[in-house]
């Protein structure tokens, strides 16, 4: 997938005039903002009027000047901004990682270590979320060691797809996976192919309504709260009698909520897990 | 012993849909933090404020480890919100596009408190008229 270039709008503002100018530069398509020593630095996608944006921001910088205001309309500069692995200062640090006593998440440029237990996942993550270090990925992944042999699964909101390889890697019968952000999905096969492991899993780009009629012994979901509870109902639709039900991204602030929608839709929760601020549930599926 | 803080970083970012895509990715990159697990956790706090800019200061330590503390949205957010507009004005010098009351400057005034650099509530509401008279917002006496 070829990669998105950005433009980059950067403006000089005083305390007087960084609440006004930022907020008309959202108002301009920009779709976010750095604040930094005195200046604003906005970001528009690449195909954005580049000429328009600063004639009008120009117009309204002499606009506010004209009303006393210490602006200063040279002060504008626009730059096109190539989109790249911004992670790749942070991947320098990714080294080898346990997640438990029979699994280890490794970075694709890392030597397995002599040490390795018998499931060693390599992940590149790119631009995608999820490479064991985050408290919910290992927690997923620990409570899904050693269940998935002979099972099918689901895997919603896959991200670099390590919770797919996870379960391909300990022998599931059938793996599907899914994303809303087609360059995670795109991540995820990679990651998939790297672990010589991806004729055993179904990637796709898209949401739950696209599973209609299969049925998953097996369902993970590592999204964020208002996602998961919005499609509890899926979940159970799709998943088998009594089935294994595992999700996290849910703030420990939320537990009570999540427990509540977890009962309402006929989950029964078997066990929580807590590590820093996040939660992960497990539950099986009652009639 | 406290960690060592190596950067502070101010974005200001849509409530609940951050990504590694500008500005987040350039400015936590450059820093060795792990994009996607702010924005994850980001996300999380922020899911319920949809549609919302949020404001976010970001701790960067020497370990590549990071906080971050989400504030009230901007003035000028809760500006067009008091003044039932959805732009503010692009030549305010010329075009006043709305009024807002002084009791709802005071109400904004109080909730931005924790976040300006003002005094008190007087100097918070002077704050607020400022950024109101140049975005073409009246204030009504």
């Amino acid at each position: 997938m070829k990669p998105e270039n950005w433009l980059e709008v950067i403006v000089a503002v005083t305390p007087e005039t960084t609440e006004s100018i930022g907020n008309y530069l959202f108002e301009a398509g920009s779709v976010g903002i750095v604040e930094q020593e005195g200046f604003l630095h906005a970001y528009f996608p690449a195909h954005s009027d580049e000429a328009g944006i600063k004639k009008q921001l120009s117009q309204y910088l002499d606009s506010l000047k004209k009303m006393g205001y210490p602006v200063d309309s040279s002060s504008i500069t626009l730059t096109d901004l190539a989109n790249q692995d911004w992670n790749s200062e942070w991947k320098k640090g990714f080294k080898p990682l346990w997640i438990s006593q029979n699994i280890m998440v490794k970075p694709t440029w890392c030597e397995t270590p002599a040490n390795a237990p018998a499931v060693v996942i390599a992940i590149d993550p790119e631009m995608a979320f999820g490479t064991g270090t985050h408290a919910t990925t290992s927690m997923c992944m620990t409570l899904m060691d050693g269940r998935t042999c002979g099972k099918t699964i689901l895997d919603a909101g896959t991200g670099t797809g390590i919770l797919a390889i996870l379960a391909a890697m300990q022998g599931a019968d059938r793996v599907w996976a899914f994303d809303n952000d087609p360059v995670a999905t795109a991540t995820a096969k990679k990651n998939a192919a790297q672990n010589e492991i991806q004729q055993n899993i179904l990637f796709f780009t898209g949401t739950l309504s696209v599973v209609k009629n299969s049925q998953f012994d097996l369902v993970v979901a590592n999204i964020n709260r208002s996602q998961i509870i919005s499609m509890l109902p899926d979940f159970y639709r799709l998943l088998n009698q009594p089935g294994l039900f595992i999700l996290s991204g849910i703030l420990d602030s939320e537990k009570n909520l999540v427990t509540a929608a977890l009962t309402q839709n006929r989950f029964q929760i078997t066990a929580i897990t807590q590590k820093d601020e996040w939660l992960a549930f497990e539950c099986t599926k009652q009639l | 012993m406290a960690k060592k803080i190596v950067g502070l970083i101010k974005l200001q970012i849509p409530a609940g849909s951050a990504n590694p895509s500008p500005p987040v990715g350039p400015a936590l990159g450059q820093h060795g933090v792990n994009i996607m697990e702010f924005c994850k956790t980001f996300n999380a706090r922020t899911q319920d404020r949809q549609g919302l800019i949020i404001p976010v200061v970001i701790t960067v330590y020497a370990d590549h480890s990071f906080t971050f503390i989400t504030k009230t949205p901007p003035a000028a957010v809760l500006l067009k919100k008091a003044a039932g507009i959805d732009k503010g004005s692009g030549e305010p010098n010329r075009n006043k596009i709305g009024q807002v009351k002084r009791s709802q400057v005071r109400e904004i005034a109080q909730t931005k408190l924790e976040d300006l650099n003002a005094n008190d509530v007087e100097m918070a509401m002077r704050m607020i008229e400022g950024t109101a008279r140049s975005m073409g917002i009246v204030i009504e006496e």
